[in-house]
């Protein structure tokens, strides 16, 4: 079970479903960290900060409130994960990115 | 339907990613329809031309490492970690129950069979195993160590709430 | 699974976070700490999608995804059981490559045979699908254009395409893939009581003293009518289990009577048993005289090969297969003393005090027995004898038509008799166990149908190994198969079915859920709706009739089959496809399309949509503007009521786990014949078999013949084809549920270790399986579930990577045309690495 490499070929040129299935298969084949931020912005500009780091890849926006921001990130290790953190950070806007959780997967969850 | 059939030779990840690259850049750019690239495993959906025999793969080890797989939804049967290899069930013996019954799992260290496993046709619970259960391999199954024919895209209902 | 425990990760990862934020997360990205709302399923019944056994399974549905499913507890096939594969079916309509929409071989934006498959619409498909059958029409007439259909359709996708081939197109070349699973049952059913199906019930397992398997793997293919069976076994001191096949499988594990006989010479042990019966005194004499009578069988018939094939041409029978002239019981009797213990031990291989004790089961009066079989009796180079001998032991004791006493033919689809059977989708039949050769039962159907007098084609069509012949001569050039993997399960496919589909005269259509060999193989593949994503209704091998809702969205363009066959119907107008003298005489039908003709007919069409259940979609009669569903079911339920095979009303099966037909008052009928529980039987009749005038069953006087091909010095085994329990039929489905996959991850070769040994081949290693008609690869297996006699293997089906049908015999049972996969000779080679 512990080298199952994912997906095979199949569903080759068919629409894929989007939503957390699709989210998941995309990520699937890089990630073996999952973690979670709080971003603090001005709440005027929350939005749009909320929107600009949606567009970074393997990254999700999981809530917007006031002032924060709950980002969820994916990646093939720690290091990747600080360094998409590090990028948020520096984003014109964000007054601080928090680490909050971090996870390496099991091959069995990663898989 | 991505371009003229990309070759299918690299490794699974790269290929998916390549796939729903071309399949977004057709989407956005409207490209006239191509020649849509149908499952080509074998085992599947034959060779190519399916009557061209071809070689057979080993067969893969199976899972022995007794690692208690999670369940897809709570009423599914576990999958079996480990081998079953020559284990008798039959008429006159049942070699899982030897660890799995009630009364030997202190021994074995074996997951002890469900309660639902005791209660016969008519919902009575009974002391042992129910005869209708008696022969563990109609749900229970080993698992060859071996990546999926295809992906399933099935979703665990703790993931689905509310998405 | 292991994406769903990532999404769970990343749950737990913005919980934590949001947490830490003092930040609620919205409702879509909670885990399921969301209050009870978030817990909640929704929870429907619907029959299991595979075996013909019928179990009910509760379906979990929550935001548009099947999420759970397990055994009804309600069903009173199953009470709550499942086998492996029942408990997986929450992941069969999930594999990542259905077929979303359809797909049409185009060269140069145009249909073109040796095109590649590209995405059109389904008006694309339609017109240039019915542009190739009007065409065909034109040149050949009706004999051109055919339909491969199935035992998994349901009951109303069955009912509209018998009716959109017979009174649309007036063809008969519509045949189901149960030909090649249960026509041998059917005909035999027809041949001995005069209507199809079994008398009993599955009641009759916790009733019987004595279970005999002949030709029938329960514990893989029935598990759970195999678990009532064990349930009896185990719990009741002296019941007996004899289990008869050609190999040790794991129905063998529960036997007190475990017989391997050699493959065919079950016809003389079937006879032997008769002999046995009558020459130990124990014929129930009153039981024969009052309701049976006795017919010889016409013998040397052939084996259904191709004419000019030197078996049939030898075959002084061949003509007329299915005749028989009167006997009695003492020519019977005479017929059978040859049948000594002696003679058929020696042929058949199996220890004499093995058969003695066998036939000791059903001649016991006190014992009440069950028999049981499938694809051994079935697919048989004389099935429809193996069929009717088995009857006979029953018929000379009177064991029949009563609790716990009776023998029962199992089926392997889960609508063979709903569909395929009850439903007439076969060559020669019409709904309700009429046929189209008898004038009566013509004008009957064009009554109900409201079609013109002596409209309907009387001449059957081709059958499902004649299609496939037929294709490749060019007789029958436009072929539509719904629901089946014919390619894979078709025998001689490389030589036969593949030259046919490729054949550049023909166009092929196929729907399916997924791109099968067969649907690679077609012009034409249209994405089908499968199981619970469209209403639907099967019926199981005891004559239960169950019904589901319609409870998710199919994926993209995907739609069901009823809805294909209906929408087809629009493409056509009377004035091109029926005969300018029938318009002539009734010229009210000019103009018309088939389907206003067929569906929008003012019978079909009559319910509305708001008699669909509240709270449940259905997709079809949305598109349509009528209940589709309950429209045909109720036309075609008119067909059985007052005959015999009474269907409950349509709302009915909603609300209920089934009910078995006849259906009276809205009662079930669980044995048929018997005045106590039949109300077809008449006060003061006791037992009738009222599906023959005479009111009369057949004994039939049949010998054994050799099957069509024995193994000889070149090509020196058996080859037995088959399933294992974790996949089903040619696992277009369960491949598709890692489960299921890894637990059976491809097939292999059954051999007996001995053997090996002889051949210097070791377990797992690779090896050719060759015949005369062609080969694949397979691995070696001689330590598995399925424990072969010296020179005798096994290969299953469901792998698409090693096609053994490609190797099997195109040889069936010539009054049944069903294919005997379960003999021919093969040699064994090693590959040298």
């Amino acid at each position: 079970m512990a080298t199952d490499p994912g997906p095979t070929d199949s569903g080759a040129g068919q629409p894929v479903a989007d939503g957390p299935a699709a989210r998941g298969r995309t990520a699937a084949h890089g990630a073996g960290h999952v973690a979670s931020a709080v971003v603090s912005v001005r709440p005027a500009e929350a939005a749009a900060l909320a929107a600009r780091i949606a567009t970074l890849p393997q990254t999700e926006i999981h809530a917007v409130s006031g002032s924060r921001i709950v980002v969820v990130m994916e990646g093939p290790d720690a290091r990747a994960l600080a360094d998409r953190l590090d990028a948020i950070a520096a984003l014109p806007g964000t007054q601080a990115a928090a680490l909050v959780f971090e996870q390496a997967l099991e091959p069995m969850d990663a898989a | 339907m991505a371009g003229t059939s990309p070759a299918m030779t690299d490794g699974a990840g790269a290929r998916r990613l390549t796939l729903l690259a071309l399949f977004a850049l057709l989407l956005c750019l409207a490209i006239p329809a191509h020649a849509q690239v149908l499952t080509d495993t074998p085992r599947l959906s034959g060779n190519t031309p399916p009557t061209q025999p071809m070689k057979a793969p080993p067969v893969p080890p199976m899972v022995t490492n007794d690692v208690r797989q999670m369940r897809n939804y709570p009423e599914q049967p576990p999958v079996i970690p480990h081998a079953i290899d020559g284990y008798q069930l039959t008429l006159n013996t049942n070699r899982c129950l030897s660890c799995h019954a009630r009364q030997f799992t202190p021994g074995s260290g074996a997951p002890m069979i469900s309660v639902t496993h005791f209660m016969d046709r008519d919902g009575q619970v009974l002391i042992d195993v129910t005869p209708r259960r008696y022969f563990c391999t109609a749900c229970h199954v080993p698992q060859a160590d071996a990546p999926p024919l295809v992906q399933n895209t099935f979703r665990d209902s703790l993931s689905t709430g509310g998405k | 699974m292991t994406l769903a425990r990532r999404d769970l990760i990343k749950a737990q990862a913005a919980a934590i976070a949001a947490a830490a934020a003092g930040v609620a997360l919205p409702a879509t990205a909670q885990p399921v700490t969301g209050g009870r709302a978030a817990l909640e399923i929704k929870w429907s019944k619907a029959p299991c999608r595979f075996c013909g056994t019928g179990c009910g399974v509760m379906v979990g549905v929550k935001d548009d995804r099947v999420v759970a499913t397990h055994g009804d507890t309600l069903a009173e096939v199953n009470r709550g059981l499942n086998c492996v594969k029942g408990y997986f079916l929450s992941k069969i309509m999930y594999g990542a490559d259905r077929l979303t929409t359809p797909l049409l071989r185009k060269r140069d934006g145009v249909y073109a045979k040796d095109g590649a498959f590209e995405p059109v619409s389904w008006d694309e498909a339609f017109d240039v699908m019915a542009a190739q059958v009007k065409r065909i029409l034109k040149e050949k007439g009706p004999t051109g254009i055919g339909m491969f259909g199935s035992g998994q359709w349901t009951i109303w996708e069955g009912y509209a395409a018998t009716k959109l081939m017979r009174a649309g197109f007036r063809s008969n070349n519509l045949d189901p893939n149960a030909r090649h699973c249960m026509a041998s049952a059917a005909f035999a059913f027809m041949r001995t009581f005069g209507m199809d199906e079994p008398m009993g019930c599955y009641d009759d397992f916790e009733q019987a003293d004595a279970f005999v398997l002949w030709g029938s793997n329960m514990a893989e293919m029935h598990p759970i009518l195999w678990t009532r069976i064990t349930d009896r076994r185990l719990s009741t001191p002296d019941c007996k289990v004899a289990v008869l096949s050609t190999f040790t499988h794991r129905s063998s594990d529960l036997a007190d009577i475990p017989i391997v006989f050699k493959p065919g010479t079950d016809l003389a042990i079937l006879n032997y048993v008769a002999n046995h019966i009558i020459t130990t005194g124990r014929v129930n004499k009153a039981f024969v005289r009052e309701h049976t009578l006795f017919l010889k069988a016409q013998t040397d018939i052939g084996y259904g090969l191709r004419p000019d094939d030197p078996r049939e041409k030898r075959a002084t029978g061949a003509k007329d297969p299915a005749a028989t002239t009167p006997t009695d019981f003492d020519s019977y009797a005479a017929f059978v003393s040859d049948y000594t213990l002696e003679k058929v031990a020696a042929l058949s291989g199996v220890e004499p005090n093995q058969l003695h004790a066998l036939a000791e089961l059903y001649a016991d009066p006190k014992r009440k027995v069950v028999s049981l079989w499938t694809m051994g009796f079935n697919q048989h180079v004389r099935g429809v004898w193996a069929n009717q001998l088995c009857y006979n032991l029953h018929l000379l004791t009177g064991k029949i038509s009563e609790p716990g006493n009776g023998p029962f033919s199992l089926t392997g689809q889960p609508s063979a008799c709903g569909t395929a059977r009850e439903v007439g989708t076969f060559s020669h039949r019409l709904p309700a166990d009429m046929v189209v050769t008898n004038p009566a039962h013509r004008k009957h159907t064009e009554e109900l149908w409201g079609l013109p007098d002596g409209f309907l084609n009387p001449v059957p069509g081709y059958h499902a190994v004649q299609q496939d012949r037929m294709l490749k001569d060019g007789k029958l050039n436009f072929l539509w198969v719904q629901v089946n993997n014919n390619l894979q399960a078709a025998p001689n496919s490389a030589n036969e079915t593949w030259r046919g589909y490729r054949n550049p005269d023909n166009f092929i259509v196929v729907s399916d859920a997924y791109p099968t060999v067969t649907a690679k193989a077609a012009d034409l593949i249209l994405p089908s709706a499968m199981w619970v994503e469209k209403e639907g209704a099967y019926g199981n091998a005891e004559r239960r009739t169950h019904f589901w809702h319609q409870l998710v969205t199919p994926p993209g363009e995907a739609r069901s089959d009823v809805w294909q066959l209906v929408e087809f119907s629009k493409r056509f107008t009377t004035d091109e496809v029926w005969p300018a003298e029938t318009l002539a005489a009734h010229p009210r039908f000019r103009g018309k399309t088939l389907y206003e003709v067929l569906f929008r007919n003012g019978t079909v069409d009559r319910f509305p949509l708001t008699e669909i259940e509240s709270g449940y979609a259905c997709d079809d009669s949305q598109r349509l503007g009528f209940y589709l569903q309950k429209g045909l079911f109720e036309e075609y339920a008119s067909f059985g009521r007052g005959h015999g095979h009474d269907l409950a009303p349509f709302d009915t099966y909603h609300q209920v786990r089934g009910l078995r037909w006849p259906v009276v008052d809205g009662k079930e009928t669980r044995w048929r014949y018997r005045e106590e529980f039949d109300p077809y039987v008449k006060p003061g009749q006791g037992l009738r078999f009222y599906g023959r005038p005479d009111g009369r069953a057949v004994i039939l006087t049949a010998p054994y013949e050799p099957p069509a091909e024995s193994p000889d010095a070149e090509y020196g085994f058996w080859l037995v084809t088959g399933r294992v329990l974790e996949h089903w039929h040619s696992g277009s489905m369960t491949m598709r549920v890692p489960e299921l996959y890894r637990a059976f991850p491809g097939a292999r070769v059954f051999m007996n270790p001995l053997d090996a040994r002889r051949l210097g081949i070791n377990q797992g290693a690779e090896v050719e399986v060759i015949s005369r008609r062609g080969l694949i690869r397979s691995r070696i297996e001689i330590r598995g579930r399925n424990r072969m006699p010296p020179g005798v293997v096994f290969v299953p089906w469901f792998d698409a990577s090693q096609l053994i049908n490609q190797v099997t015999l195109d040889a069936t049972d010539p009054i049944s045309k069903q294919t005997d996969f379960k003999k021919c000779a093969v040699k064994i080679v090693p590959v040298v690495a």
